[in-house]
C-alpha cells in the first residue's frame, strides 16, 4: 500500500499536442480514487503515466514517497487491469496469473499458493486450466483482476476495466472490485468515463477535462457542491438543467430573473449573489429539484411536455419553457405527483438546492459557503 | 421457370473460377497425370514410341547414388534455406517494426530481390563468383591475393546457393513476420512490462508464441520453395561440379534433357512431389495451426 502523488504532471506529445496540463493530485494510502471525464480528457494518459507506460514531459510522480519518473513499470509496485483484459491468449488462466510472479523469480510453491488463493477469492478456480478464448468477458475480467491481485502490489490501476461488459455484469463486477478494495485495503486508481461507476465506487473522484483537473472530492460533494458548470453537468443523470438568469433587486433584495420569472435564493446565499447585481449568472438546477405545482406564481414556469419516460418509481419529464430550451424534471411518484402528466404543466424550482455559476468563468459562486 | 438472370445469380461464382480451373487442369493436372504414366515407361522424351517398364524406374532411382546425393542436397536446400530465412526474416521484421527514419526504404530494399526472377538473380551472383573476371576475384587480386574458384567446391557451392536463395526470398518471411508482429496488440507488451518481463523474456514468452500462425505460413512457403529450388542452381552451377550441387529439380531437368531419360525423370518428379507433400503435411501437423483471439 502506498500514497501516490502527482506534482505539476505534464504530457506533451512530439506533435506539440499537450494532453496533460500540469496536474497536482494526492491519492491517499488505501484510497479508492476514480479518474473520470469525457473522452480525450487525459484520464487514461494520466493513469498510464502513473503505471510507467507513458513518459512524463514535466512534473513528478511519486509512489510511496519515491519519485518514479525514471523507474520502469515493473519496479513501481503497481499492477494494472486493462480495458481489453490483455490476457495472454496462448497461456492458461493459471499461467496468465502466474506470469508476473514467474518473471520475478518467485518460488513455484509460493506462485501456486498465491494463484490458488486469488482464484478462490474471485471464484475462478475451475477456470485455471482454460485459455482466455474459452471464457466469457466477465470471467476474463476476473482473471485480469486475479493477475493483478497475485502480485500483491502497492497500487492497483484500472483502465476502464468494465467498459467491455454488458450492463448487468458491470454492476456485479463493480461490487466485486469494491469488495476487493475493502478486503485488500490497497490504493486503487480507477479510470472510467461512466459517472455511475465513479459515484458508486470511489472514495474520492477526480473530474478531468482537456487534461486539467476540474474538481477532486467525494462523490456526494461532487454532486451537491460542484465547483463549476462542467462538473455539475458531468456528474448526475439526467444531467443538471442550466438557464441564464440576471441578478436583479426585487423589493430591495437581490433575486434572479429568468424569462419574467423572479426567483429568490435562500437567505444565507443572498450575500453571495449581491456582487452580481445587474449581471448575468448561470442557474443550475438538478432534475429532482424541479417539481410540479398546482398554483402558478411569479417564480413558477410553465412547460410544454415534450417526452415523458415512466420508470416505475419516477417519471423523467422533458419540457420546454419559452425560449430557454429543453429542461428535464425527475418526478418521483411516491410524493403523490399525478401520473400521467398533461401536455402543459406548471413547474417550480426548489431554490434551496440551486447552483449558480459565473457566466464567464463558469465557476460556482457558492463554492466557498 | 428459371430465368437467365436467376441462372447467372446462382452459378456466377462457379463460372468465374472456371477459367482458372481450366488452366490448372491443362497445365498442372494433365501434365501431372501424364507424368505418372510416363514414369512407368522408358520414353526418351522425343521418340514416338516407348515401352512399359513397370516399376523399374522407381527401383532404379532408389539405388542411384546421384539421386541419393540430389535428395540429400534437396533436404539441405529446403531446411537450410528455411532456417536461414526464418532467423534473418524474423530479425529484420523485429528491427523494422520499430519506427525510425528510412524504415520504409529499408523494407523496400529487403523485399526488392523477391521481384527479380530466380534465374536472373543466379546469373547476377554468378558474375560475382565466377573464376575469371568475377567481382570477388577482382577484389582479391586488388589486395594481392590469388583468385578462388568459388563454385568449384561442391559444399561451398551448396552454401553459396543457400545464401543466395535466402537473400532473394528473405523479404517474404520479413513481410509475413511484420504482419504477424503488427497483429500483436500493444497491450500484451504493456501488461508484460508491468509483469516484470525483460525484452528477451517478452520475445520468448509473448512475441514468439503469438507469431505461431505467421511462423507456420512462412516456414511452409519457404520449405516448399527450398525443396523445389531450381533457378539459382541452374544459373550458378547447373548442378556441378559433377552432381555435387544438384537438387532433385535440377537433376530431373538434367536427366530429361541431357540424359534423355524422360521416363526415369518423370519417376523422380513423382517421388519429389510425394516427398514435398509428406513434408508439408507433417509440417502443418507439427505446428498445429492455432488462431488466437485477442
Amino acid at each position: 500500500m502506498a500514497e501516490v502523488t502527482l506534482q505539476k504532471v505534464e504530457k506533451r506529445y512530439p506533435n506539440g499536442f499537450e494532453a496533460v496540463h500540469g496536474i497536482d493530485l494526492k491519492i491517499r494510502d488505501g484510497e479508492f480514487m476514480v479518474l473520470v471525464g469525457p473522452s480525450g480528457c487525459a484520464k487514461s494518459t494520466t493513469l498510464r503515466m502513473i503505471a510507467g507506460l507513458e513518459e512524463l514531459t514535466g512534473g513528478t510522480i511519486s509512489i510511496g514517497g519515491r519519485v518514479m519518473n525514471k523507474v520502469p513499470a515493473k519496479e513501481r509496485g503497481i499492477a494494472m487491469v486493462f480495458q481489453n483484459y490483455a490476457l495472454y491468449p496462448h497461456m492458461t488462466v493459471y499461467e496468465n496469473m502466474a506470469f508476473g510472479l514467474k518473471m520475478r523469480k518467485t518460488p513455484p510453491a509460493e506462485i501456486e499458493s498465491r494463484v490458488r488463493k486469488a482464484a478462490e477469492k474471485l471464484e475462478i478456480t475451475e477456470l485455471l486450466e482454460r485459455r482466455p478464448k474459452e471464457m466469457s468477458g466477465g470471467q476474463r475480467q476476473r482473471v485480469a483482476l486475479g493477475r493483478a491481485m497475485v502480485r500483491e502490489p502497492d497500487v492497483f490501476l484500472f483502465d476502464e476495466p468494465l467498459s467491455n461488459l454488458d450492463a448487468k455484469l458491470r454492476v456485479s463486477m463493480r461490487v466485486k472490485i469494491s469488495q476487493l478494495h475493502k478486503d485488500l485495503g490497497a490504493t486503487m486508481i480507477y479510470v472510467t468515463h461512466d459517472q455511475t461507476e465513479a459515484m458508486t465506487m470511489g472514495d474520492r473522484i477526480t473530474v478531468l477535462k482537456d487534461g486539467r483537473i476540474m474538481q477532486v472530492d467525494t462523490p456526494l460533494n461532487l454532486y451537491t457542491r460542484p465547483a463549476n458548470k462542467f462538473v455539475a453537468s458531468f456528474i448526475g443523470s439526467p444531467t443538471m438543467n442550466f438557464v441564464d438568469v440576471t441578478v436583479i433587486a426585487d423589493h430591495g433584495e437581490p433575486a434572479l430573473l429568468f424569462n419574467n420569472h423572479v426567483m429568490r435564493v435562500p437567505n444565507e446565499r443572498i450575500p453571495l449573489i449581491k456582487p452580481y447585481l445587474g449581471k448575468e449568472l448561470i442557474l443550475g438546477i438538478r432534475p429532482e429539484h424541479i417539481r410540479l405545482t398546482d398554483r402558478p406564481n411569479r417564480s413558477s414556469v410553465s412547460g410544454r411536455i415534450l417526452v415523458k419516460e415512466e420508470m416505475g418509481h419516477e417519471v423523467i419529464v422533458y419540457f420546454n419553457e419559452q425560449d430557454s430550451g429543453q429542461m428535464i424534471a425527475r418526478l418521483t411518484s411516491d410524493r403523490g405527483y399525478v401520473v400521467p402528466i398533461r401536455d402543459q404543466e406548471e413547474f417550480e424550482f426548489d431554490m434551496a438546492h440551486c447552483h449558480l455559476f459565473d457566466k464567464e468563468t463558469e465557476q460556482s459562486i457558492f463554492l466557498d459557503t | 421457370m428459371e430465368t437467365l438472370t436467376d441462372f447467372w445469380k446462382k452459378h456466377a461464382i462457379n463460372l468465374l473460377y472456371l477459367p482458372a480451373l481450366l488452366l490448372f487442369a491443362l497445365f498442372v493436372f494433365y501434365p501431372f497425370v501424364m507424368g505418372i504414366g510416363i514414369s512407368f515407361t522408358d520414353w526418351n522424351g522425343f521418340s514416338q514410341s516407348s515401352n512399359n517398364v513397370g516399376f523399374d524406374n522407381y527401383r532404379q532411382l532408389f539405388s542411384d547414388p546421384n539421386v541419393r546425393k540430389a535428395m540429400i542436397n534437396t533436404l539441405i536446400y529446403g531446411f537450410g534455406c528455411t532456417v536461414l530465412q526464418q532467423c534473418i526474416g524474423l530479425g529484420y521484421a523485429v528491427l523494422l517494426n520499430h519506427s525510425f527514419k528510412l524504415r520504409n526504404f529499408a523494407r523496400t530494399i529487403i523485399y526488392m530481390p523477391v521481384m527479380i526472377a530466380g534465374v536472373i538473380m543466379g546469373y547476377m551472383v554468378y558474375f560475382l563468383f565466377q573464376y575469371n573476371n568475377g567481382a570477388l576475384n577482382d577484389i582479391l587480386a586488388l589486395v594481392g591475393m590469388s583468385p578462388v574458384d568459388w563454385l568449384a567446391d561442391g559444399r561451398r557451392a551448396i552454401v553459396i546457393i543457400m545464401l543466395i536463395n535466402t537473400l532473394q526470398f528473405v523479404g517474404i518471411s520479413m513481410v509475413i513476420y511484420l504482419a504477424g508482429l503488427q497483429n500483436i496488440p500493444k497491450s500484451f507488451y504493456e501488461a508484460s512490462d508491468i509483469d516484470g518481463a525483460s525484452a528477451v523474456s517478452q520475445f520468448f514468452y509473448i512475441t514468439l508464441p503469438l507469431l505461431k500462425p505467421a511462423i507456420v505460413t512462412s516456414v511452409t512457403i519457404n520449405l516448399i520453395g527450398g525443396l523445389k529450388l531450381f533457378d539459382q542452381i541452374k544459373a550458378l552451377t547447373n548442378g556441378g561440379p559433377g552432381y555435387e550441387s544438384h537438387s532433385m529439380s535440377t537433376l530431373i531437368d538434367a536427366t530429361y534433357f541431357r540424359s534423355q531419360q524422360a521416363g526415369y525423370s518423370a519417376a523422380m518428379g513423382i517421388v519429389l512431389f510425394v516427398f514435398i507433400l509428406i513434408v508439408s503435411l507433417l509440417m502443418l501437423r507439427f505446428f498445429n495451426r492455432r488462431k488466437f483471439e485477442y
